[in-house]
């Protein structure tokens, strides 16, 4: 009970967050935070809870925005048709490649989730007929809901929260069901876990299959939400980014995608001023957070917690 | 219960168990004995699914568990330990007794997404359970701890829970009472005893004597991958190819 009034206030504050000062520029920047929040819960579930990496996520990610993009456009389909068929997509995508590659481990794992990377994005880059080639896509319409259009930056912004919302009502939920602790158990000892009845492929292939889908929900906002969509935006870098989200705020804990998603957004965008050094900054920056919080902002913060006022004996 | 015939497996051309047969019977506690290397936890973890036997059936309240994949196995019925402990120790104790529970949860992907009522009811009676097995185990009071902080001998405890609690008629513990102080031993025993009066089946692996011989109904000895002997404890004892097994050649002649 407390946790959910924790969890209506939060919204609340980030309702009335617009406010306090926002322009269509920072409107389009919480925005993007929202999107990348809802991707690196998913990513988390995956590799934080089930600690299985994926270093291709921006696949999925730039499927649901294509999908998304291509049904609006191109079959002249309302948005939500847009975004549940991102959803669904993704999600069988998500399944049909996790079912063969996470019989494999670790660097393994790492090497074949790149490799499927590579595949979707040379695909969007060549199957011009369909795709647009390196050129993109633009001009993809605002999301609009049974007849109410998203047209200006604030209902944008309401837009991506109300989903992110519902995104993060699921991801709890799965978490705290005993799905979530049935991946930790995975991550923690396979042989237990097998011991306890646990399907170790069926649960790796399923919490894979999920994330896959919430890469599809951000693809699919980012594309009517940016308009314009492009192969380039989309690669291995891009994969890396949703990792170093996850990471950062702390892996396999709840809140940790979301802190994640917003240091590193505003981390990109602040930065952009240094022109030439930014991203030298922004890796350096990237250095310094691992070495001083290396369990991520959330998970240091934690267990400094639980050090200070926690009991002793349950650490 | 459990019918283990020509059971064989070779590793690399070493044959770790050679061809074995026994059974259990429902209720009993039986233990499985013999020297390092005889065999004992290679034909574990054949039933248990972890190793696939080269030859022979296991047969499991009729049915056939040869070719079956380890979770299967645990869905069967059949509950083990570890002879190192294999907690999951980024959980608490009762997140542990959860992953347990769900072995055979109703609770489908689609029920925990939108939590319906059916999954709350789920989880009040995994609680409900949890306590239960805690109570039994004498780790009522520390269901919230991390389980990594527990002692040696609960945690061993706390593997026998969540064994019971995937709804196991048969148990398999291997080595229960390893690097135990004897307090730890006598409390395990009486764990065991507890367990078995709850209509559970015990089947162990164990290499404390007094612990075997004042608990096992029937005790099996191997050696070398074969069975040497299969009797009740006060003839085990006696038994010339055992005595030959643990004290050598010359000490029997």
């Amino acid at each position: 009970m407390k946790s959910i009034l924790v969890l209506v206030a939060v919204v609340g504050a980030l309702c009335v967050l617009p406010f306090l000062g926002g322009n269509a520029y920072t409107l389009h920047i919480y925005g993007l935070v929202g999107i990348y929040a809802i991707v690196a819960m998913g990513l988390n579930l995956v590799f934080g809870y089930t600690g299985q990496i994926s270093l291709g996520h921006a696949a999925y990610f730039a499927v649901g925005a294509y999908i998304s993009a291509m049904t609006t456009i191109d079959l002249g389909m309302p948005y939500i048709i847009g975004l549940l068929a991102a959803i669904v997509a993704t999600f069988i995508l998500g399944y049909l490649v996790g079912t063969p590659s996470l019989k494999l481990e670790g660097a393994y794992l790492g090497m074949a989730t790149i490799g499927f990377g590579e595949i979707v994005k040379m695909t969007l880059v060549n199957w011009e007929d369909v795709t647009r080639g390196p050129t993109g896509i633009s001009r993809i319409p605002q999301p609009e809901l049974f007849g109410l259009d998203f047209n200006t930056p604030l209902l944008r912004y309401y837009f991506v929260l109300g989903v992110a919302v519902i995104a993060f009502i699921v991801y709890w939920n799965l978490v705290r069901s005993h799905y979530g602790t049935r991946f930790v158990a995975v991550r923690d000892s396979a042989k237990a876990a097998s011991a306890m009845g646990i399907d170790l492929q069926r649960t790796k292939t399923l919490a894979f299959a999920i994330s896959t889908a919430f890469a599809g929900v951000g693809g699919s906002l980012y594309a009517h939400v940016n308009r314009y969509i492009a192969p380039d935006a989309f690669g291995l870098g891009e994969s890396i980014n949703l990792l170093v989200m996850t990471v950062i705020g702390g892996m396999g804990t709840l809140v940790g995608p979301i802190v994640g998603a917003a240091v590193v957004v505003y981390l990109r965008e602040s930065l952009q001023v240094l022109a030439d050094f930014n991203m030298l900054i922004y890796g350096l920056l990237l250095m310094l957070l691992m070495v001083f919080v290396p369990r991520g902002l959330i998970g240091s913060f934690k267990l400094f917690w639980q050090k200070r006022w926690g009991h002793a004996e349950s650490q | 219960m459990l019918k283990v015939s020509d059971l064989a497996k070779s590793f690399a051309g070493v044959k770790a168990v050679a061809g074995v047969s026994f059974e259990i019977a429902k209720g009993e506690i039986l233990s499985m004995i013999g020297p390092n290397g005889a065999g004992k936890t290679s034909a574990f973890n054949m039933i248990t699914g972890f190793y696939a036997p080269d030859a022979g059936s296991i047969v499991f309240e009729g049915r056939e568990l040869n070719g079956l994949p380890p979770h299967a196995i645990a869905k069967a019925g059949i509950g083990r330990t570890f002879q190192n402990i294999e907690l999951f120790h980024d959980l608490t104790v009762r997140e542990n007794m959860r992953v347990a529970l769900q072995c055979n949860s109703p609770v489908t992907t689609i029920g925990a997404i939108l939590r319906m009522p059916s999954t709350v009811r789920r989880e009040i009676e995994e609680n409900r359970r949890t306590d239960e097995l805690l109570k039994m185990m004498g780790l009522a009071d520390k269901a919230d701890y991390q389980s990594s902080a527990l002692s040696y001998g609960e945690q061993r405890r706390l593997e026998m829970a969540r064994a019971l609690a995937t709804d196991a008629t048969l148990l398999l513990l291997d080595e229960p009472t390893a690097g135990m102080t004897p307090a730890e031993v006598g409390i395990m025993m009486d764990t065991i005893r507890k367990v078995r009066d709850t209509g559970i089946t015990v089947f162990l692996i164990e290499h404390n004597m007094k612990l075997v011989m004042s608990i096992s109904d029937r005790i099996v000895v191997m050696d070398h991958g074969v069975k040497i002997a299969e009797d009740v404890p006060s003839e085990i004892r006696k038994h010339p190819a055992v005595l030959r097994a643990y004290l050598g050649e010359e000490e029997v002649a």
